[in-house]
């Protein structure tokens, strides 16, 4: 690729010193460069029927995603010199060259992030799931929590009636309750999940239950978006250690779990920014692809009618 | 971000439960991301072809490159008016080569611009169309005749491989030309000789008194305005300077240009001219120097020995000579730009008038030229031989009087139209006779350029004709080294030229910054018939 785009610059350098000016895309070198050009990006717009419908055989996704990258760079020197290196008029290949810039430069952005944010999620997201389950399994991990409570925690009196209070659940020595933890081990962190045994109801914790409901609940189930200070991890080790000197030590196990339901919930939301950078750039580039193949559709057939 | 009803829940868990971990049908619902990227697909779809429809509207402003020149914005939105579909507007172009099915593009522009071809010696598959050298599209102000330098140097850098032999001619050794410099560019042809057969002195005219200096003999008499005639005098007498004053000429007292002339009389002094200024600015080019306007003042034309000494006699008395009776002046006065034919008769006139007149009674000139009729010729073989001495007298000394300031040439003329063949009977033809032949003092020097002195007018004469201005100190032995230039050509070469008309520079000793005028090929040289001028005219 480097090799072609180094030839034809050499070409289109050769014409430019013969003609004194500098050639444009009815010119040899910037007809040549034109439509490759074109043909380069109409090979980028298959990508998308290419995904669509994977029961082509034309070479692994992995192929057509790097032949789309390295020839969409090619494609960007090659358009320059078809424009006369933006030294172009009219309003229509303005528009088709601002489309193809867009286009390029969002994906090369778009390279970048995808070359870097995965790395630094898998680090910083331990508690990774699939971006579109984050606000289901949010609300299980809530469940979970919410039993956890709900079995061991002693109801506030003031709670009665409200959607907070009652149900509580006798003891029973065979409850228990399945809830999800992180353990990291030799460096490498990872969702596991834990039976905790629900024995009886601890004396002394309806604070624990009313920060539960208060704090905890409304934050693992809207996230960040939900203005709970809890987004805040320095927040969070405050309001949990104050939580801890009031409680007894045997509601330990069940403060602990709350704490790791908020840290994972942290995690879902930086997940879900992460995510929003790693694929927001397909906002841009998609759908300004689509507006370019439609204007290059126009540009080719009106350049040969005037050229 | 909706999920799950997250109700309370105190019943133990089942094993449905822990597979409900897991939204199996998840990729069924579009997340927020997909959906928009794929309603931004449809509106961008929608504006692109929105765009497109625009573009088929405007035409002018989507799909040309540029505004087209001022000159053809009327045709700014039909397209079709210098373009054919799907043919290349550069005809002979690579892409007729390419694509050897495209038909040649009709030269549209010849519709409007009939230009003449540029050289009979051009390769024709060489000769591209109009729009490989000009480029429109590039706004309404651009110059599209202002080509690039390399359209020119594509051929005259190597002239001998992209030339070939006119019809009939030899095959030329041109020099080739790559740019305009010390060395690529060749002197100026034009400037290599000058044709001119007006015997001239620019050093003897320019300087005081229209003398040599004191001392050389004929000339102790130095002209002051008062020795010119009246009518002249207010045209050569500057502001402040008193008539007793010498005369003393400047380069606008000859070289006069069509800016100079009243409008009063532009037109007719310019008809003669016309063509020769058409396309030219006003100030392009000095108009020819003629004779009874620019030298008649000083330089009388008596057309015998009487006629000389009346003249003499005024100027050495510091008499005006309009002092003279004007009609006995203009009558003793040889018209301008007779030929031989006319001379003869003029002159023959002339010698029988001087043998009809009463001993003592009226001179001669008073019978203006030409004659009104014939004289009464004389009889006898004594008047016969004083008439023909008479004519040789005149011939002789009006040949002297042409000779000041031309180049006579050896004439033999028929006996038709003279009267002494008339009276004789003799109708041998006549040896002895003159003509001037044409001064052949160029009008246009730089024949294959263009030069405006109107845009160099900041500029002294001196700095180009610095030999038409006499030295400072006269040399003693003038007189010994001929005072005369016609010879030689006073306008100096591209040297003078290259002080202005190059790259911004600086002297490396002085610090001198010099250069930054345009020095491209189209600055100075056109192509179309060598800029459009007519073949060189020369002066009668």
């Amino acid at each position: 690729m480097v090799l072609l785009a180094v030839v034809a610059s050499g070409f289109y350098l050769a014409e430019y010193l013969a003609a004194g000016r500098l050639p444009g895309g009815s010119s040899r070198t910037g007809f040549v460069c034109g439509v490759i050009a074109g043909l380069i990006v109409v090979f980028e717009l298959l990508l998308w029927p290419r995904r669509r419908v994977r029961s082509w055989r034309l070479g692994s996704a992995q192929a057509w995603l790097r032949a789309h990258v390295w020839l969409g760079l090619l494609a960007l020197p090659l358009a320059l010199m078809h424009a006369r290196l933006l030294f172009i008029g009219g309003w229509l290949n303005w528009a088709l060259m601002a489309l193809f810039l867009a286009v390029i430069f969002s994906g090369i952005w778009g390279l970048a992030v995808q070359q870097w944010i995965p790395g630094w999620m898998l680090e910083q997201v331990p508690a990774e799931t699939i971006y579109e389950q984050i606000d289901h399994v949010a609300a299980q991990h809530c469940r979970e929590a919410e039993r956890l409570v709900r079995g061991m925690c002693v109801a506030d009196p003031a709670e009665h009636g409200t959607e907070h209070g009652g149900d509580e659940t006798s003891a029973d020595p065979d409850d228990h309750a399945v809830i999800t933890g992180l353990r990291s081990m030799t460096g490498i962190q990872g969702k596991v999940l834990q039976v905790v045994q629900i024995h009886a109801i601890i004396p002394g914790t309806a604070a624990v239950r009313r920060m539960f409901f208060d704090e905890v609940k409304p934050y693992l189930l809207g996230g960040r978006w939900s203005g709970s200070s809890l987004a805040s991890r320095t927040t969070s080790v405050r309001l949990f250690a104050a939580i801890r000197g009031s409680a007894p030590t045997e509601a330990e196990v069940v403060i602990d779990h709350l704490e790791r339901a908020c840290d994972i919930r942290r995690q879902f939301d930086l997940q879900a920014r992460l995510h929003g950078w790693l694929h927001g750039w397909l906002l841009v580039h998609v759908p300004l692809s689509v507006a370019l193949g439609v204007l290059l559709a126009m540009h080719v057939p009106v350049a040969l009618w005037y050229w | 971000m909706a999920g799950p009803d997250p109700s309370p829940s105190t019943t133990p868990e089942t094993s449905r439960g822990h597979a409900s971990r897991i939204d199996r049908l998840y990729y069924t619902r579009p997340a927020p991301l997909l959906r928009g990227r794929r309603w931004l697909m449809f509106l961008a779809f929608v504006a692109a072809l929105g765009w497109a429809g625009w573009a088929l509207t405007d035409k002018s402003h989507q799909i040309a490159p540029g505004a087209v020149v001022a000159a053809h914005a009327t045709w700014e939105n039909d397209c079709q008016a210098c373009h054919v579909p799907l043919s290349p507007i550069r005809e002979g172009g690579w892409q007729e080569k390419v694509f050897a099915g495209s038909a040649p593009h009709p030269a549209k522009c010849e519709k409007c611009h009939a230009l003449a071809s540029h050289s009979p010696r051009q390769v024709p598959a060489e000769v591209g169309s109009c729009s490989s050298c000009h480029v429109d599209h590039r706004g309404r102000e651009a110059d599209i005749s202002r080509v690039a330098d390399t359209t020119c140097t594509a051929c005259h850098g190597d002239i001998g491989a992209h030339s070939i032999a006119a019809a009939g001619e030899p095959k030329p050794v041109l020099p080739s030309v790559t740019r305009f410099d010390a060395d690529h560019h060749p002197p100026f042809q034009s400037l290599a000789a000058d044709p001119g057969r007006v015997k001239f002195s620019h050093g003897r005219h320019m300087r005081a008194g229209l003398t040599l200096g004191a001392g050389n003999g004929a000339d102790k008499v130095a002209w002051t305005y008062a020795r010119l005639p009246a009518a002249d005098r207010a045209r050569y007498v500057p502001a402040g300077v008193s008539e007793t004053d010498l005369v003393q000429l400047d380069c606008a007292a000859c070289h006069q240009f069509a800016s100079d002339i009243p409008p009063d009389v532009l037109l007719g002094d310019l008809r003669p001219v016309s063509a020769l200024l058409a396309g030219r600015a006003p100030g392009a080019i000095a108009l020819p120097v003629e004779f009874e306007r620019h030298c008649s003042a000083c330089h009388q034309l008596p057309a015998d020995a009487s006629a000389s000494a009346e003249t003499a006699t005024a100027a050495e008395t510091g008499v005006a000579a309009t002092s003279v009776a004007p009609e006995t002046s203009a009558a003793s006065q040889l018209p301008h730009g007779l030929d031989a034919g006319a001379i003869r008769r003029f002159l023959e006139s002339r010698a029988v008038a001087a043998l009809d007149a009463p001993p003592g009674g009226a001179p001669p000139g008073e019978r203006p030229f030409p004659v009104a009729h014939i004289p009464e010729p004389p009889r006898d073989a004594t008047s016969l031989d004083e008439l023909r001495a008479g004519v040789d007298a005149r011939r002789l000394f009006v040949r002297g009087v042409c000779e000041k300031c031309h180049q006579v040439d050896p004439v033999t003329l028929a006996a038709d139209g003279s009267l002494v063949a008339a009276i004789s009977g003799d109708r041998a033809p006549e040896e002895g006779w003159f003509g001037v032949g044409p001064s052949r003092i160029k009008m246009v020097w730089l024949e294959k350029a263009r030069f405006d002195h109107s845009a160099h007018r900041s500029w002294s004469c001196r700095e180009c004709h610095a030999g038409a201005y006499p030295p400072a100190m006269p040399p003693a032995d003038v007189l010994a080294s001929s005072p005369l230039d016609h010879g030689q050509v006073l306008i100096a070469g591209k040297e003078s030229c290259l002080g202005c008309h190059a790259p911004r520079q600086r002297e490396g000793v002085s610090g001198r910054e010099f250069g930054g005028a345009r020095f491209d090929c189209v600055e100075c040289h056109g192509y179309h018939g060598h800029g459009h001028l007519p073949p060189l005219p020369v002066a009668p």
